[in-house]
C-alpha cells in the first residue's frame, strides 16, 4: 500500500501488535520466574565503581537505588511476616553503595537503621552508616539521636547513649533529648551520670526557658540521688532495704525529704529504687 | 565581527530547525508529568529529591542534545559542501569557528533556562507540599550557568576534534572519552592517595598525571550535590571552577581555530 491512509493503518496495526506482544508476555514472564528469581536483589559493582560510572549523576541513582531497595523490601513484605534472613545482604550493599554515591541522601540511613536494628540486630553496621553520615552531615541531628537510642535500647550502653542524646539536643537546639536522656539514665540506675549531664546541659544554655526545665529536672534528680545513697548506707548497717523514707530519717541518715519539684513525691519501691510519683514531669 | 554574529545567528536559527530540539521539547513535558510521581515515591526531604531530578534531567537533556546538534549539523556541513562554500568567501576560517562556536553556547543557554524554567515552578510546588528541606529558587539558575559552562567547553572540544578529521563519528567518541574521563579524575586522584593506590606502577602513576593534566575536569562543574545540600557552597571555589572553564574552553577553541585554519577541506 503505497498511499498515505495505508501506511498509517499499517503502522497502527503494528503498534497494536506490539503493545500486544508486551502484555501477552507479561504476566507468564513473571511466572516462569520463579519466586526464588524474584526473591534475589541486582547486584552491584563496587561502589567506588558505582559512583565513577555515575558521573554527573550520582544523586539520581543513589535515589535509584534506593527506591530499588524499598520496592523489594516492599514485596518480600507480601510473601514473609517479617524481613526474611537473605534480604539483610541486599539492604546493607545497596546502603554501602548508595551512601558512596551520595553520602547525603538521607532515605538510606533511615531505611537501613530501621531493618537492620530492629529485624536483623546488626546494631554495629547501622551505628556504622550512621556514623558515616554524621561525617558529611554533622548538622544532620537525626543521626545522633537515632544513634543514642541504638546504643540505650540495644547495646544498653547508657552513658554513650546519653552522650547521642546530649548531642543531639546541641545540634537541635531542642532540650528535650537532653531531658530525655536523663530520664533514661535515671531509670537505668545511673543517676549520678545524668546529673553531670544536666549540669552540661545548663552550663551551655543560654535560652533562660530552657534553663528552667533543665535546673528542675537537676534539682529532682539530686534529691533522687541524695535519697539513694541514704538508701545505701542504710543497707550498709541493717543489712536490709528500708521499707519506707521515713525509716531513712528516724535512722538518722537524713534530716529530711527533699522536695520533688514536679509536684510529686518520692518513694523507694519494692526492690529499693527511689522513686517519684510525678515520674519526673509536672502533674496537672 | 559582524560576520561572527551572523554564522552565530545561522547557527542557532539551523539547531532549532533540527527535530532533536522538539524531541527534548516533548522529553521535558514528560519530566515534568514525572514530577508528582516522584513525589509520591519520596520518603524524605522531598525538595531535595525533586531539586535533584530537574538539575540531573537538565544536564542530561541538553548533554545529549548539544552533543548531537554540534556533530549533526557539522556532519551536514560536510555532506551538503556548505562548509567549502563558506571557506570559499571572503569570511577568515577563525570567524566560522567562533561563528559556530557561539551559536551553539547561546543555543544552550536559551535552551539550559528554558527547561529550567519549565520544571522550577513544577518542584516549587510540590516541594511546598512538604516543605521538610530547604528549597533556594536562585541555586537552580546558577546551577545553569555552571552547566552552560561545561557545555560550552565540551563544544569547543568538539570543534576542536573536527577540525582534526572530518569523520564526525571520531570526534563523538572523542568527545565522549573527555567526558568519561574528565568526570572520573578526581576519583582517580583520590584512589592514588589510598594505600593501594600509593602501590601502583610508577608507570601508570605517571600516565595518570599525565592524562590529569592535560583532560579537563569535569568534576569542578558538577555542582549538584553542593546546591543541593548547600555543600561546599564557598564563593571562592565556585568563582574559581567558572574561571577554570572559561579559560579551558579559550584554550581549546583556539587551538581548534589554529588547526582549522590549516585543515584540507574538501
Amino acid at each position: 500500500m503505497k498511499s498515505k491512509g495505508g501506511r498509517l493503518l499499517i503502522v497502527f496495526i503494528l503498534v497494536l501488535l506490539m503493545i500486544g506482544v508486551n502484555y501477552f508476555f507479561d504476566k507468564p514472564q513473571v511466572r516462569l520466574k520463579g519466586r526464588e528469581e524474584a526473591e534475589r536483589f541486582r547486584l552491584y559493582a563496587n561502589p567506588s565503581f558505582e559512583k565513577w560510572s555515575g558521573f554527573e549523576f550520582t544523586f539520581l541513582k543513589a535515589f535509584y537505588y534506593t527506591l530499588g531497595l524499598r520496592v523489594y523490601m516492599g514485596k518480600l513484605s507480601e510473601e514473609y511476616l517479617a524481613p526474611p534472613p537473605f534480604a539483610k545482604d541486599p539492604i546493607v550493599r545497596t546502603a554501602e553503595v548508595v551512601t558512596r554515591l551520595c553520602p547525603y541522601y538521607y532515605d538510606i540511613y533511615y531505611i537501613a537503621n530501621g531493618y537492620l536494628t530492629w529485624d536483623y540486630g546488626d546494631v554495629e553496621t547501622a551505628n556504622r552508616l550512621l556514623e558515616k553520615g554524621l561525617e558529611y552531615t554533622p548538622e544532620r541531628w537525626i543521626y545522633y539521636l537515632y544513634l543514642g537510642f541504638n546504643h540505650f535500647y540495644f547495646l544498653k550502653d547508657y552513658e554513650k547513649g546519653a552522650m547521642y542524646l546530649v548531642k543531639a539536643s546541641e545540634v537541635s537546639g531542642k532540650p528535650q533529648y537532653a531531658h530525655l536522656a536523663s530520664k533514661l539514665l535515671y531509670a537505668s540506675g545511673r543517676t549520678e551520670v545524668a546529673i553531670g549531664i544536666l549540669k552540661g546541659m545548663i552550663e551551655n544554655t543560654r535560652d533562660e526557658g530552657w534553663k528552667r526545665g533543665l535546673e528542675t529536672r537537676l534539682k529532682a534528680l539530686e534529691g533522687i540521688y541524695e535519697l539513694e545513697k541514704a538508701v545505701e548506707v542504710f543497707r550498709e548497717r541493717f543489712g536490709t532495704l528500708p521499707q519506707n523514707l521515713e525509716e531513712l530519717k528516724n535512722a538518722g541518715i537524713i534530716k529530711g525529704i527533699p522536695e520533688d519539684p514536679y509536684g510529686g513525691e518520692f518513694y523507694i519501691d519494692e526492690e529499693g529504687n527511689v522513686r517519684t510519683t510525678s515520674n519526673l514531669t509536672y502533674m496537672d | 565581527m559582524k560576520r561572527v554574529i551572523e554564522l552565530a545567528r545561522i547557527t542557532v536559527k539551523q539547531a532549532i530547525k533540527e527535530r532533536s530540539f522538539y524531541v527534548i521539547l516533548i522529553a521535558t513535558l514528560l519530566a515534568v508529568l514525572a514530577v508528582p510521581v516522584l513525589y509520591s515515591f519520596t520518603m524524605f526531604e522531598v525538595p531535595r529529591v525533586l531539586a535533584g531530578f530537574a538539575l540531573s534531567y537538565t544536564n542530561f537533556a541538553v548533554l545529549i542534545l548539544m552533543l548531537f546538534l554540534v556533530m549533526n549539523l557539522s556532519q551536514t556541513d560536510l555532506d551538503r559542501k556548505t562548509l567549502q562554500y563558506v571557506i570559499s568567501l571572503p569570511i577568515r576560517r577563525r570567524d566560522y569557528v567562533f561563528g559556530r562556536f557561539l551559536g551553539f553556547v547561546f543555543f544552550a543557554c536559551i535552551l539550559i533556562f528554558f527547561i529550567l524554567a519549565i520544571m522550577v515552578p513544577f518542584v516549587a510546588l510540590f516541594s511546598r507540599m512538604r516543605p521538610d528541606a530547604p528549597f533556594y529558587i536562585g541555586y537552580y539558575f546558577l546551577y545553569g550557568v555552571f552547566l552552560l559552562i561545561e557545555v560550552a567547553l565540551l563544544v569547543a572540544i568538539a570543534l576542536l576534534f573536527l577540525s582534526l578529521t572530518s569523520r564526525t563519528i571520531v570526534s563523538m567518541f572523542g568527545v565522549a572519552g573527555c567526558y568519561i574521563v574528565g568526570h572520573t579524575m578526581d576519583e582517580v586522584a583520590e584512589f592514588l592517595r589510598t594505600g593501594a593506590g600509593m602501590n601502583m606502577p610508577v608507570f601508570s602513576k605517571a600516565v595518570i598525571q599525565v592524562v590529569r593534566y592535560i583532560f579537563p575536569n569535569l568534576a569542578l562543574f558538577d555542582v549538584k550535590t553542593a546546591f543541593i545540600y548547600g555543600k561546599g557552597m564557598d564563593g571562592m571555589s565556585l568563582f574559581l571552577s567558572l574561571l577554570y572553564g572559561v579559560l579551558y574552553t579559550v584554550i581549546v577553541l583556539l587551538l581548534a581555530v589554529v588547526l582549522f585554519e590549516k585543515k584540507e577541506v574538501y
